[in-house]
């Protein structure tokens, strides 16, 4: 288990006592019900974090080595920008008229093309930038973990 | 010895729209979140205006509830909350060591439901029979199609829907920050304050976002014509479902700027935060109740359990009790410097000392009976939301503005700034305390010349302008402050933490050197132990 997730897992433990303590106390369902469907998101994410084993990108090495580390960062998302700005323009549309739906429709696919080609071509240039930071440190691709 | 500040870039059409750079992306979410506050402050002016005298002068009853309900929801939705969490988007990476934010392209589409939301929500004005006019929390039947026909109110429900959607995703990233994105040796117990304020802000945002979002699905669907809402359970089970998100919600726009104002605290004393761990673990205490106490604001309505939301509520002075300790704590024996941030964050605590206690009266229900619908409430949540927000946050712009801009505010024009806002404050909302025990109700347009009201009410108008010309300070002190050509270097003010130990503003890796954390203020350590050079602070300069 990840210590990280401590605090959380305690916030989570405060909530569901004072969740049950509401049901004991004898509320209605909806009050109940959206106190424990707090308690059970909480829950989840905290045993989510607690469980991760996904690897921290900014870890240790950051600091010793930064030339194996240093991730790709994308300076410019076009591809969530168009996104955020599709969603919006088919939520309006729902109420103002159908044809902005079709619109946002349209930015939406745009959109999602647009970020699973940023996303394939963040894998590949970090992907590159490990092995050139490798070569120079002229050290074995099995020494580093990925 | 001072150097030349670097010229800024303005900022490119595309790089706006596809910010993914965290420092890009908060700084964007703090102007729009402003821009907003400047629109929801001349709503509040125009409402100030109304009210000076007795009887109707500027304007329709009709435009005067669009005019509260837009100047609470631009409030809440659209300036405080967002800023809150575009505060920690800026700055929690820097705090803890991390590159960026989790997840930056959600958290850019996030930005973009924020700022769509809010358009949607103001473009209400344009229609017909105008914007949303039921209240900030609209509350059913009142928010109904048959009480509040209208596009303008439909589109209220789905700005409402967009933006707290966006604001959400962008907490969830910042959570993802928090806990997958620490530097090494950066423990949860080694973490800043104001990050630590911004953890507990995400998980309310979690909890809590997701529940508002339903519940205005369903008021659409409702507006609509599915009966979702019917008769008297109806009504409580709508007011139920929004205030599980609209309690948490003012949590969510108060820790953060408690945050901000401990670090500006902390660094004008020139000590660590008192009592870390116990404030640490009574944020988590405080988060836990003010997720338990949202019925506090259905006392009168009869559908709830009174003595459990009461319970539950007076219980928030024991965690708020201990955080005012640890402030005391930090400026005991300190060398203070008297410094614009300082005295925006000691401003803060005292403003929202008043917000505080007289949540304790509302917290009984007897009392509450008592203030309901009255000015007293709107005196008591503008003292939390209003007070225990912006002096915070203009603590933390006094503070940061350096690293996020290369240059200083400037102290003079900030501490003019302070007086404007703390006399336009106190006279704004002092007087609501007195009006609402006499009786004034909210929500009302006009009152009788009878009632004596007038002459407060013309006080307040008066602190409404007080404010109002304390902002337009603080922009005018932007607006010269970024003409300026002297550098703030690193560290202007000695600091203690990571942030202050990269170049202002910090390069797109935010690090080129990480140092070594041993304690939540790891820049302190390294200078008491002679690592790291010391910023001379202004008395040591003059000595
Ligand atoms: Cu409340």
């Amino acid at each position: 288990m990840r210590r990280a997730a401590i605090p959380l897992l305690i916030y989570g433990a405060f909530i569901a006592g004072n969740a049950t303590m509401l049901w004991i106390w004898g509320e209605d369902a909806v009050n109940v019900g959206a106190f424990y469907f707090a308690v059970i998101v909480t829950w989840l994410v905290a045993l989510g974090f607690a469980a991760a084993h996904w690897k921290q990108p900014d870890g240790e090495a950051l600091r010793e080595r930064p030339d194996l580390t240093r991730r790709a960062l994308p300076d410019l998302s076009f591809g969530a920008g168009i996104t955020g700005i599709a969603i919006v323009t088919m939520v309006y549309g729902a109420r103002f008229g159908l044809f902005l739906v079709w619109i946002g429709g349209g930015l939406l696919l745009l959109g999602f093309a647009r970020l699973a080609a940023e996303l394939g071509s963040q894998r590949r240039d970090s992907r590159r930038h490990v092995e050139e930071g490798r070569a120079r440190a002229g050290i074995d691709a099995e020494d580093v973990p990925p | 010895m001072s150097t030349i500040a670097a010229r800024r870039r303005a900022p490119s059409w595309t790089g706006v729209i596809g910010a993914t750079d965290h420092k890009v992306l908060g700084r964007n979410m703090l102007i729009a979140a402003f821009a907003f506050f400047i629109a929801g402050g001349v709503f509040a002016l125009l409402m100030r205006l109304e009210l000076a005298q007795p009887g109707m002068q500027l304007m329709a009853r009709d435009s005067y509830d669009e005019l509260f309900t837009m100047h609470g929801s631009t409030m809440v939705y659209l300036f405080v909350t967002p800023l809150a969490l575009a505060l920690g988007v800026y700055l929690v990476p820097l705090q803890i060591g991390a590159a960026d934010i989790s997840a930056p392209r959600v958290a850019n589409i996030g930005f973009w439901l924020y700022v769509g939301g809010g358009l949607t929500m103001e473009s209400g004005w344009l229609t017909d029979i105008g914007p949303g006019r039921a209240g900030w929390f609209s509350a059913y039947p009142l928010s109904g199609s048959d009480a509040t026909p209208g596009f303008g109110m439909d589109l209220w429900v789905l700005g409402v829907i967009l933006a707290t959607a966006g604001v959400g995703l962008v907490g969830a990233c910042l959570l993802g920050t928090i806990m997958r994105r620490r530097a090494p040796g950066m423990t949860m117990l080694r973490m800043p304050v104001f990050t630590w304020t911004e953890l507990v802000t995400c998980l309310m945002v979690i909890g809590a976002f997701p529940v508002l979002i339903l519940v205005m699905v369903l008021l659409y669907l409702d507006r609509q014509g599915v009966h979702v809402f019917q008769g008297f359970n109806g009504a409580i089970d709508y007011q139920q479902l929004f205030w599980f998100y609209g309690h948490p919600v003012v949590y969510v726009m108060f820790f953060p700027f408690f945050g901000a104002a401990a670090e500006a605290i902390a660094v004008g004393a020139g000590r660590r935060w008192f009592g870390y761990e116990a404030s640490a673990l009574s944020l988590l205490a405080f988060t836990a109740l003010s997720m338990s106490v949202w019925a506090h604001h259905m006392f009168t309505t009869g559908g709830v359990h009174n003595a459990y939301f009461s319970l539950t509520s007076t219980a928030l002075v024991v965690p708020a009790g201990i955080e005012y300790l640890g402030m005391l704590g930090t400026l005991v024996g300190g060398a203070i410097v008297f410094r614009t941030s300082f005295l925006f964050a000691l401003a803060f605590f005292i403003q929202f000392l008043i917000g505080g206690l007289s949540g304790i009266f509302v917290a009984s229900p007897p009392l509450d009976y008592h203030a309901q619908d009255s000015y007293i409430v709107v005196a008591h949540f503008h003292y939390t939301l209003f007070a225990g927000s912006i002096f915070g946050f203009f603590a933390g712009v006094y503070h940061w503005f350096p690293k996020a801009f290369g240059v200083r505010l400037r102290e003079g024009l900030g501490k003019l700034q302070l007086a404007l806002m703390v006399v336009g404050t106190n006279l704004t909302f002092l007087p609501m305390f007195f009006l609402g025990q006499e009786g004034m109700p909210r929500r009302v347009a006009t009152y009788p010349a009878s009632t004596g009201w007038g002459t407060l009410n013309v006080l307040e108008t008066v602190g409404a302008f007080v404010i109002a010309s304390g902002v337009l300070v603080f922009v005018v002190n932007v607006l010269s402050s970024l003409r300026s050509h002297v550098a703030a270097g690193p560290d202007p003010w000695d600091g203690h933490t990571l942030e202050w130990a990269t170049s202002s503003p910090p390069p797109r890796h935010n690090f080129e050197l990480l140092p070594p954390v041993r304690s939540y203020a790891p820049l302190l350590d390294l200078k008491q132990s002679g690592e790291w050079p010391r910023a001379r602070r202004p008395e040591e300069a003059l000595a």
